[in-house]
């Protein structure tokens, strides 16, 4: 028997294991998915908000929405996504605050200018990557975001960024055909 | 033609630009990939550039992922207290259910235990055991009437290499004991269905 009753298994268990304890009332076992999680949602919720400083709040907010729908969750083994979706919308709530009190220019993440130079001197291609990210329009970059990390289709990316679909395929294509220029440059 | 948000000396010789792309668009090909090459198109598989542009674009989704956790590794560590505070958020409104009364002495006062409060008894108890994790469990019946039967059902995963044979009646039996020490609730049955058998330790996290 273990020292700690339980500890070592649920530290190592899987996401599925954690959300259904976690939906049982398992503060314990969301701790451990909220440490697993916290580094990724913050760093999706920044490059969405294109902002440190409101990403604390929004990942605060996404975490304690998460707990109290965790009991209505259907699929608990797709915990990820469903984190990401849930970050996602707390942030475009952000988003949409910010369009309504226009004054507010908060865009503290650093740019980049997406010199081909600059990304072939970057020191993989993860770091090319996040370069061109940062250099990308910001409605480009949403739509890449919410394509590629969190999982949205077309339609639900239109919906939930008040664009229409035709735009969105546009903006994704645009983004694309420019982050694959940065990673053939970095090669 | 010249993409106005491409910065300039970007232009390069792409597997995308339009000039290779063999009349598909980008949108197009992008879409076709989105929607996992179903309904498979003859045009664009038959398309060695479109085949060149496909290949391209499923790289970079390959990397997506990996930005974002690179991004996130790279990121300093959260202090503890962010955590705590939200943490201490929650446990104000943690799923506490109904309140299942306990009998005091003095008839005036009212004492009770919540139904989350017992789901976490039912939860130690099979912490207690190696090779089986409880990962649910629920109350039937009228719980907030003293006496009425009630019937405990619990989920559980089993590990690779667990005695089911010894671990279900030992969890069965702890469960019951710890119901009998903590609640006053007439137990009628205690029902245990095993979800997942062979979990493997290994493969989690």
């Amino acid at each position: 028997m273990v020292s700690l009753p339980g500890h070592r298994s649920l530290g190592d268990a899987d996401d599925r294991t954690l959300a259904g304890r976690a939906s049982d009332g398992d503060i314990r076992a969301f701790e451990i998915l909220m440490r697993r999680y916290e580094p990724l949602l913050s760093a999706y919720a920044a490059r969405l908000l294109g902002s440190y400083s409101e990403t604390d709040d929004v990942v605060q907010e996404a975490f304690i929405v998460a707990w109290q729908q965790l009991p209505t969750m259907e699929d608990f083994g797709a915990v990820r996504r469903w984190l990401l979706q849930i970050v996602t919308r707390k942030s475009i709530d952000r988003l949409r605050a910010r369009k309504d009190h226009a004054d507010i220019d908060d865009h503290d993440l650093p740019s980049h200018t997406g010199d081909p130079e600059e990304a072939a001197s970057a020191s993989s291609l993860d770091d090319a990557l996040s370069r061109a990210l940062s250099a990308l329009p910001e409605d480009q970059r949403r739509c890449w975001l919410l394509r590629e990390v969190g999982g949205y289709g077309y339609d639900e990316i239109a919906e939930q960024l008040e664009l229409p679909p035709s735009t969105v395929r546009g903006l994704l294509a645009r983004s694309r055909k420019t982050l694959i220029r940065e990673m053939e440059a970095w090669r | 033609m010249t993409d106005p948000t491409l910065p300039p000396g970007a232009g390069g010789d792409s597997a995308l630009d339009a000039a290779h792309l063999d009349g598909f668009t980008l949108e197009e090909l992008g879409e076709y990939l989105d929607s996992g090459r179903q309904p498979r198109d003859e045009r664009i598989e038959s398309s060695a550039s479109a085949q060149h542009a496909l290949a391209a674009l499923s790289r970079l989704r390959a990397v997506a992922p990996k930005v974002m956790e690179a991004e996130a590794a790279a990121a300093p560590l959260r202090a503890p207290s962010w955590f705590k505070a939200i943490l201490d958020q929650i446990g104000v409104q943690a799923h506490a259910g109904r309140d299942i009364p306990l009998a005091h002495d003095d008839a005036r006062t009212r004492l009770a235990i919540t139904e989350g409060a017992v789901r976490g008894l039912v939860r130690a108890a099979g912490d207690e055991l190696d090779g089986i994790l409880v990962e649910k469990s629920r109350l039937e019946g009228d719980v907030e009437t003293p006496g009425s039967p009630v019937t405990v059902r619990v989920d559980v995963s089993l590990y690779t290499g667990a005695d089911a044979d010894n671990l279900l009646p030992a969890l069965r039996r702890d469960i019951g004991r710890t119901l009998a020490t903590h609640t006053e609730l007439n137990v009628e049955e205690i029902s245990i269905r095993v979800r997942d058998r062979d979990k493997d330790p290994e493969d989690d996290a």
